[in-house]
């Protein structure tokens, strides 16, 4: 996951699984850069400041703006996008503009009693997009990434509890890589149909030449049995190879 | 299982050397109720007496000139069903659950469309074996902003293709288009290995050069959102 730091320096605790980054807001003022975007020529500022940071924050206020869209589309950096809470038109315009890959829709959650927080996280974690909190209080940041935040939107660095969060984040996805393993290998587990002898292409299967194995999940379960007995193979199959489809010729083939 | 009706459309042209094996596999399945339409676009080999012989509904492309998402979207509006499976011709399901196994995953309301394995078989090229084992992998997965998507084989929701036909101004990769846009609408897509074929020519058709120039040219369009 990614933590977002406007200024001073990661802190320490993190683990390989928290990348850190600085952004910057489009459009926006950058007290310690110098005048906002906007006030000194706006996109062309995108361009020439690209290089010093990994992320552009766009506020509410430039979420429609054309100009700075455009040029945000081409920095090839991640756009932390601010979702506000003007429905979902409010982010077609941006949607259209930013590559997906590169899109973040962020919600500012400084100052905002629980409830509120998390509100706004369950509205955020069913979009499609990659999600981020702007967060200023340790649990919040935690809650966030709990609920599938990518990204950690941090305007003071003091407040991340960078051990704590790297536990969270690397809970969450050795749950999601062990599902994936569980997932793959329940369906390999399944029984199938197999051969107890050399056959090869252009062969009958007989009665007699089928068998139940443990094989893979693509193989034909043990009640296809009576429909595969007298297909003619199609390619050769070795004993403990699971049958399928793929093996046989139809059952008109030969009257064509 | 149970569930809400499948209709499969297959397009084909002149696919009588494997469309028997596909609609074998195809009639064998577990899933209760699975009804086949064939879009023929003027086979001139056994391919409609192949059709004929496994109960599909036979539908004529036409005389117009060929075109991907138009075949798809001619044998959609030709089925009632609420689950479209889209499968190419010359793909044969694995075994028995292919089409559950595409089924189940459409139980999630948040899931709109999902595609399954592909792998090639003994004889398919070098070039296509690649392709296949590097592009079809083990795991499941649920796409949210990635929108790759095959219609070789593939189910979708109607109630989604009601909403979204695929798109006629593009020649192939009508697939990929329509998966980009129903995903910005929320939605999800699930790659579901279980739900495998065996694709003796492969995704890209071996190493056609025109092919590859042609899909190039669409992919770029539709990563610009330009289609």
């Amino acid at each position: 996951m990614n933590i977002w730091l406007r200024t001073g320096d990661p802190p320490s605790g993190a683990t390989s699984v928290i990348r850190f980054g600085r952004f910057l807001e489009a459009g926006g003022k950058d007290d310690r850069q110098g005048p906002a975007l906007s006030e000194i020529g706006g996109v062309a500022d995108i361009d020439s400041r690209n290089g010093d940071i990994a992320a552009w924050y766009v506020g509410p206020g430039h979420r429609s703006d054309p100009e700075i869209l455009e040029a945000l589309a081409g920095s090839g950096k991640a756009v932390l996008l601010d979702a506000g809470q003007d429905g979902d038109n409010a982010l077609d315009a941006p949607r259209r503009a930013i590559p997906t890959a590169s899109l973040v829709l962020t919600a500012d959650l400084c100052g905002h009693d629980d409830a509120w927080v998390f509100q706004r996280l369950a509205v955020l974690s069913a979009q499609p997009e990659s999600f981020a909190a702007i967060a200023d209080r340790a649990t919040v940041i935690m809650a966030a990434v709990a609920m599938g935040a990518s990204d950690v939107v941090v305007p003071d660095a003091s407040c991340l509890d960078a051990a704590a969060l790297s536990r969270i984040a690397d809970a969450r996805m050795r749950a999601s890589s062990t599902n994936d393993v569980a997932a793959v290998e329940s369906v390999e587990r399944l029984r199938c149909l197999s051969v107890r002898r050399t056959l090869a292409a252009g062969e009958r299967i007989l009665e007699d030449d089928l068998t139940v194995a443990v094989t893979d999940y693509r193989g034909l379960g043990p009640a296809m049995r009576s429909h595969v007995i007298g297909l003619t193979l199609r390619y050769p199959i070795e004993p403990g190879d699971a049958i399928h489809f793929g093996h046989f010729h139809d059952r008109y083939a030969d009257e064509r | 299982m149970s569930g809400d009706a499948i209709g499969v459309v297959i397009r084909a042209r002149n696919e009588a050397e494997w469309l028997g094996s596909c609609l074998q596999a195809v009639t064998l399945q577990d899933y209760p109720s699975v009804e086949i339409v064939l879009v023929d676009n003027g086979s001139t080999d056994d391919t409609r007496a192949v059709a004929e012989r496994y109960g599909c509904r036979i539908v004529d492309y036409g005389d117009r000139e060929f075109n991907y998402s138009r075949a798809i979207n001619i044998g959609i509006d030709a089925t009632d069903a609420p689950l479209i499976a889209i499968l190419s011709g010359h793909c044969v399901p694995a075994n028995e659950t292919w089409a559950s196994s595409l089924a189940e995953n459409l139980r999630d309301p948040g899931c709109v469309a999902v595609y399954g394995r592909q792998e090639p078989l003994p004889d398919s090229s070098p070039f296509d074996k690649r392709d296949l084992w590097t592009t079809f992998g083990v795991e499941r997965r649920v796409q949210r902003r990635d929108f790759y998507f095959n219609n070789a084989n593939s189910m979708i929701r109607r109630s989604a293709w009601e909403d979204l036909p695929f798109n006629e101004s593009i020649h192939g990769l009508e697939d990929q288009d329509w998966a980009k846009k129903v995903l910005r609408t929320g939605h999800r897509i699930v790659y579901e290995p279980r739900a495998s074929v065996f694709h003796h020519h492969g995704i890209n058709h071996d190493q056609s050069e025109e092919r590859a120039d042609r899909h190039v040219h669409i992919i770029d369009l539709i990563r610009q959102d330009l289609t």
